[in-house]
């Protein structure tokens, strides 16, 4: 070849295989050119599958971003992004819960809290900013809500930094509005704090009755412990003073109406039966179905045991401890309208006590109350007790007997009375004796109403008194007449 | 478009060159070192492929050292294109200030490649 040949002057080359020389130049340039060729084809090749790979690549990334793009139009939870500074870029559709989207894009992220987190957010993306070693960043802020002046919402918030070669370029913000579960949270608080502290008993069944949780009123008034309670059912706790009729209405009721009041009789673990006041109430899911049951209960015997005190104080002789004249009337009334229905009869007595002036006037009125206190007693001791005795003045009493009519019943009551009155009473150390004068009046021979029958009674008693004293008279109608012309008191001539 | 000019006595090898870089550039052409120059001096070309070995008064070498020795041309790049193992060549033309030397046949990628790198 040619170019094998020894260098020679270009000139002389030419000059000598002009034709052949040049032809073989060509050829071997040529050569050299479908050479390079083959060497492009190949990288050509090789380019192409190259472009196939990122073509691929490019194609799912581009899928990936709309898919990415459709997730977070469909988000419930806001989405935002913003530049380093806290700038908004992007929002997504949930953003409308903090204001409508147009409006967001270059909104500074701070100004949608309220003004007592905006430095919380400051100091976030200052730590962002410094490059914080965090991959992301959790925090829970106010934000005022601007669309249509909603309160404002709790928001936990996750903030994502995207870093490029170290350098924060945008952050993503996913903010969950937790307003609800914040609520929810407080609501269940304060139950339990009410559950635990009330002092009325509580307990939750499943809807079978199975006993859940019980609170620690509940322990304090059964003298059972959750322990001890949870799991069982609540006929545990039954005293058998209702019987099944009560407790099939109870449930009945409970069915139908959701809840029921009342009162009912349990026992306690040390066997003491007490009465409670119960409320049932029954907790329903959306479609009516039964969840479980709420019992809340308090226990009315202390409240009972207070309203007899209170009863009692009103209707009883300080002193004495006796019914007084008010509660004699009212037992008086309920007598008459049973004897009536009845057609029984029965007897009034007003026992008025001889001599008892001189032991106030001459030992005071301590050692007449003394006095009183111990023929108080001897009183109620000489009667049965289906029978009343009460104090209804000074030293003025009224006994109700019923069932008693006879003169010979009379006789012997009046006598058991005044004998027991007559024993010596032992004032400061001295015996005193004291007697008693006794009228009687009779339902229904001397009287129908409460009224004649006690003033009958006093007459026949001031008759006795006349008498002497220490002994009874029985009501007649002639008296009257001598009764209302001497109606002076019995004490002022004892 | 940059002007090169190709210098080569075959007129089939000016063919290819401007076939291979006739898209990027505008051609010019010269058959001897004579209307070489001319053509250097009249269109100031960014880059001349020189053939060294060429019939006529000059061959590449001297287009070369006329080129070197005008001031007007000191920006304009020389490729040296010579036949297989003239050392020689080689040596006389990067001495005498040629910035690249191609061999015949010289490989076209190379050739386009050189181009580039000097008209970078």
């Amino acid at each position: 070849m040619s170019a094998d040949k020894p260098p020679s002057p270009a000139g002389g080359q030419t000059l000598r295989f002009p034709g052949a020389s040049r032809d073989a130049a060509l050829h071997d340039q040529l050569y050299r050119y479908a050479q390079d060729m083959q060497e492009l084809l190949d990288s050509n090749n090789e380019l192409e599958q190259r472009y196939r790979n990122l073509r691929e690549s490019y194609d799912s990334a581009v899928e990936a971003r709309s898919a990415l793009e459709r997730l977070l139009h469909a988000f419930r939870d806001i989405y935002l992004m913003t530049d380093r500074a806290g700038t908004i870029l992007q929002c997504n559709p949930a953003a409308v819960a903090i204001a409508p989207a147009s409006q967001l894009p270059g909104v500074y992220i701070g100004d949608l809290t309220t003004a007592s987190h905006q430095e919380s957010v400051r100091q976030l993306l200052e730590r962002l900013e410094s490059g914080g070693e965090a991959p992301a960043e959790e925090l829970e802020l106010n934000l005022k809500s601007q669309a249509g002046g909603n309160p404002a919402l709790i928001a936990s918030v996750s903030c994502i930094p995207v870093r490029v070669d170290g350098d924060l370029r945008a952050i993503h913000w996913i903010i969950r509005d937790i307003t609800h579960m914040r609520e929810a949270e407080f609501e269940s608080k304060i139950s339990s704090l009410v559950f635990g502290s009330t002092s009325e008993g509580v307990m939750i069944t499943d809807c079978e009755g199975g006993i859940l949780a019980v609170n620690p009123a509940f322990s304090k008034i059964t003298g059972y412990s959750s322990e001890e309670a949870v799991g069982k059912n609540p006929r545990f706790l039954q005293s058998g003073a209702q019987d099944r009729h009560f407790y099939e209405k109870m449930w009945h009721t409970l069915r139908t109406d959701g809840h029921w009041q009342g009162q009912i009789s349990n026992r306690k673990k040390n066997g003491e039966i007490y009465i409670e006041w119960l409320t049932l109430t029954s907790a329903q899911d959306d479609e009516g179905k039964v969840l479980s049951y709420i019992g809340v209960f308090s226990d009315l015997s202390r409240l009972m045991q207070a309203e007899k005190r209170l009863f009692h104080l009103a209707h009883s002789d300080a002193l004495t401890q006796l019914p007084n004249s008010e509660l004699l009337q009212d037992r008086l009334q309920q007598m008459i309208g049973l004897a009536k229905r009845r057609g029984e009869a029965f007897a009034v007595m007003a026992v008025d006590l001889d001599r008892f002036k001189q032991i106030n006037d001459a030992f005071g009125h301590v050692a007449g109350d003394q006095a009183l206190n111990e023929i108080a007693a001897r009183l109620t001791a000489s009667m049965r007790a289906a029978d009343t005795v009460a104090r209804i003045g000074g030293n003025a009493f009224a006994i109700l007997v019923p069932g008693m009519v006879s003169e010979h019943d009379i006789g012997l009551v009046a006598g058991k009375i005044i004998g027991a009155l007559l024993q010596p009473l032992d004032i400061d150390g001295r015996e005193h004796i004291v007697g008693a004068s006794i009228g009687v009046a009779l339902y229904p021979d001397h009287g129908e109403e409460a009224a004649s029958l006690l003033g009958h009674a006093q007459i026949a008693m001031r008759e006795a008194k006349r008498a002497g004293g220490n002994t009874h008279a029985i009501y007649r109608a002639a008296q009257e007449a001598a009764g209302d012309a001497a109606p002076a008191d019995g004490a002022a001539r004892a | 478009m940059k002007k090169i000019l190709i210098v080569d006595d075959h007129s089939d090898i000016r063919k290819l060159i401007r076939i291979t870089i006739g898209n990027s550039y505008e051609v010019l052409e010269a058959e001897d070192g004579m209307t070489a120059l001319q053509i250097i001096r009249h269109h100031q070309p960014a880059l001349a492929v020189l053939d060294i070995m060429m019939p006529g008064e000059m061959d590449g070498l001297q287009v070369l050292d006329a080129i070197r020795a005008d001031p007007a041309l000191k920006d304009m790049q020389v490729i040296m294109v010579t036949a297989r193992g003239q050392a020689k060549d080689y040596e006389a033309g990067m001495s005498r200030g040629a910035n690249a030397y191609l061999i015949k046949p010289f490989s076209p990628i190379h050739l386009v490649n050189s181009i580039k790198e000097l008209l970078k």
